[in-house]
């Protein structure tokens, strides 16, 4: 898929894509244990650099046109689903679609698709210091996802619905650790706790929610995809 | 009417005004400060006033003060703590500190919000091409594609559902959730087919033959700019250092104290007042020339 054209600038991006992404957990928690004032624009910091190391690692990688229109295509159907959905509250399809981008292009692809879907709906619902929080936690679902794609873990049902129900959880608390991390001061076990138990059921709900729609999108669009390619022979 | 315009940095690179709301921001998020928070929140509203409108702001403010609030509330509601107590909610505690924290980093969520609302005014999808690599030309294609998509998704999606309910024959009415995801299906065919196709009349096009393509710079930074940007900068690193120093003595716990130097917020201001400053100085001088 890519690769074939690397120069040792992509393979250094690429041979950084999971520290950086580790990076930003792991500076999350090191910043609030220590106790730093200004942890909600530290940590920001940390994400937006992974980001932006992601971004670049995507723009190295040099994906060829055929690569890169399916992925425009499928984070604007992303963004789009999370408006179309969004009279139902924690009911938003992007987490499937990041997965699903993920098993289908490779997993660059799928961290670009969660990013430039929360950019791109943020539009819509306003930009704040969540996007790139959102943005990291949708590309990490789509990353994770195009990982496990290249294992041929997802062609099983448990093992794509189990990714697909630990995703919710795993946004949910990336999006809560941001707030909580940075937010409340003094921060203790008790409100840290607190805080997951209160959001639990919105997770919960996007859970289940993202299972839903694998369920419903994982066949019909991989048709959709499979047919455009015997169509147009690519 | 006309929807209010900004003009402020029309005249200079789009890279002045990047750096100068970046700097903004950053200042927002890192100075965790009452009065730096307060000074960041005054100048983003004035600049929103000022560039967006009246109207624009109050749209913008009727969901992010209560935004503000909840932010302020969250605070004493999960950490107790201070030495100054208010009153008790049900078994909790609220203490002054801690409602003062929470109040600041609300005014510190809306400050961001703001000063990202008038950086996408003054940073048009043109003017941020200025801004991207020479290099780079997958991210912005595919940015610049997403963007446009969206809105084109969300007006076909409204007429593939109309054509489904005008279609009696098509079986019964599914429900809200199956009918989305039968019309949000469609929608990838529809516009995976079309990528094809742009992809192919790019190739034809040139795109993809390895050879450096043309491309028509609008904007080029001028002496001028790079005056601007080096004031910035300086302003970037007064005010860096003393927002470390006033922050580095303030103290929430157990009682709020140590506020510093009046001095010391001089810069936070001057970069949090320059936006609405340079915004009224060109309408001003757009007012003197007619």
């Amino acid at each position: 898929m890519m690769g074939e054209r690397q120069t040792p600038w992509a393979r250094a991006l690429a041979a950084l894509e999971i520290p950086a992404l580790l990076a930003v957990p792991t500076a999350m928690v090191a910043l609030a244990l220590a106790g730093v004032p200004a942890t909600a624009g530290l940590t920001l910091a940390v994400a937006l650099l992974a980001l932006g190391l992601m971004l670049a690692s995507f723009e190295a990688s040099r994906p060829a046109l055929r690569q890169l229109m399916p992925t425009a295509v499928l984070a604007a159907v992303a963004a789009a689903g999370r408006v179309l959905f969004s009279p139902i509250p924690d009911v938003k399809p992007v987490s499937a679609i990041a997965i699903l981008a993920g098993a289908a292009l490779g997993r660059r692809s799928g961290f670009v698709v969660g990013a430039v879907a929360a950019l791109a709906s943020n539009v819509f619902f306003g930009q704040g210091p969540w996007t790139p929080w959102q943005m990291y936690a949708w590309g990490l679902v789509g990353y994770v996802g195009g990982v496990l794609g290249e294992k041929d873990l997802l062609s099983r049902g448990p093992a794509l619905y189990a990714w697909g129900f630990a995703s919710g959880l795993v946004y949910g608390l990336i999006l809560n650790g941001y707030h909580v991390l940075g937010y409340v001061q003094p921060l203790t076990w008790e409100s840290a706790l607190l805080a997951c138990a209160a959001s639990l059921p919105f997770d919960v709900t996007h859970s289940v929610a993202t299972v839903a729609f694998l369920a419903a999108i994982w066949l019909p669009w991989g048709r959709a995809i499979r047919r455009v390619v015997a169509k147009y022979g690519l | 009417m006309a929807v209010k315009r900004t003009i402020a940095f029309d005249a200079c690179h789009a890279t002045v005004p990047a750096a100068l709301f970046a700097g903004a921001v950053a200042l927002a998020m890192l100075a965790v400060h009452p009065v730096c928070v307060a000074v960041s929140l005054a100048g983003a509203l004035l600049f929103s006033l000022l560039a967006r409108g009246g109207a624009a702001t109050a749209r913008g403010l009727a969901w992010q003060l209560p935004l503000l609030a909840l932010v302020c509330l969250l605070n004493p509601l999960f950490s107790a703590s201070g030495s100054t107590l208010l009153f008790k909610f049900g078994p909790r505690s609220v203490y002054l500190e801690s409602l003062a924290y929470g109040a600041t980093m609300g005014g510190l969520m809306v400050a961001v919000v703001l000063w990202f609302e008038g950086a996408a005014a003054v940073l048009t999808q043109d003017r941020l091409l200025a801004l991207a690599p020479r290099r780079a030309r997958t991210l912005p294609l595919l940015l610049g594609m997403a963007f446009q998509l969206v809105p084109q998704l969300l007006g076909r999606s409204r007429e593939v559902r109309a054509t489904l309910s005008a279609c009696t024959a098509a079986g019964a009415r599914s429900g809200v959730c199956e009918a989305l995801t039968r019309t949000s299906s469609m929608l990838l065919t529809w516009s995976l087919e079309e990528s094809i196709e742009r992809a192919d009349s790019m190739r034809a096009r040139g795109w993809e033959s390895g050879l450096p393509r043309t491309s028509y710079r609008p904007e080029r930074p001028r002496p001028r700019d790079m005056a601007a940007l080096a004031g910035i900068a300086a302003l970037l690193i007064v005010t860096a250092t003393c927002a470390w120093a006033v922050c580095a003595q303030w103290r929430f716990y157990p009682r709020m104290s140590g506020l510093g130097p009046w001095w010391a917020c001089v810069p936070c201001a001057l970069l949090a007042l320059l936006p609405a400053a340079a915004e009224l100085a060109a309408r001003l001088r757009e007012r003197g020339r007619r």
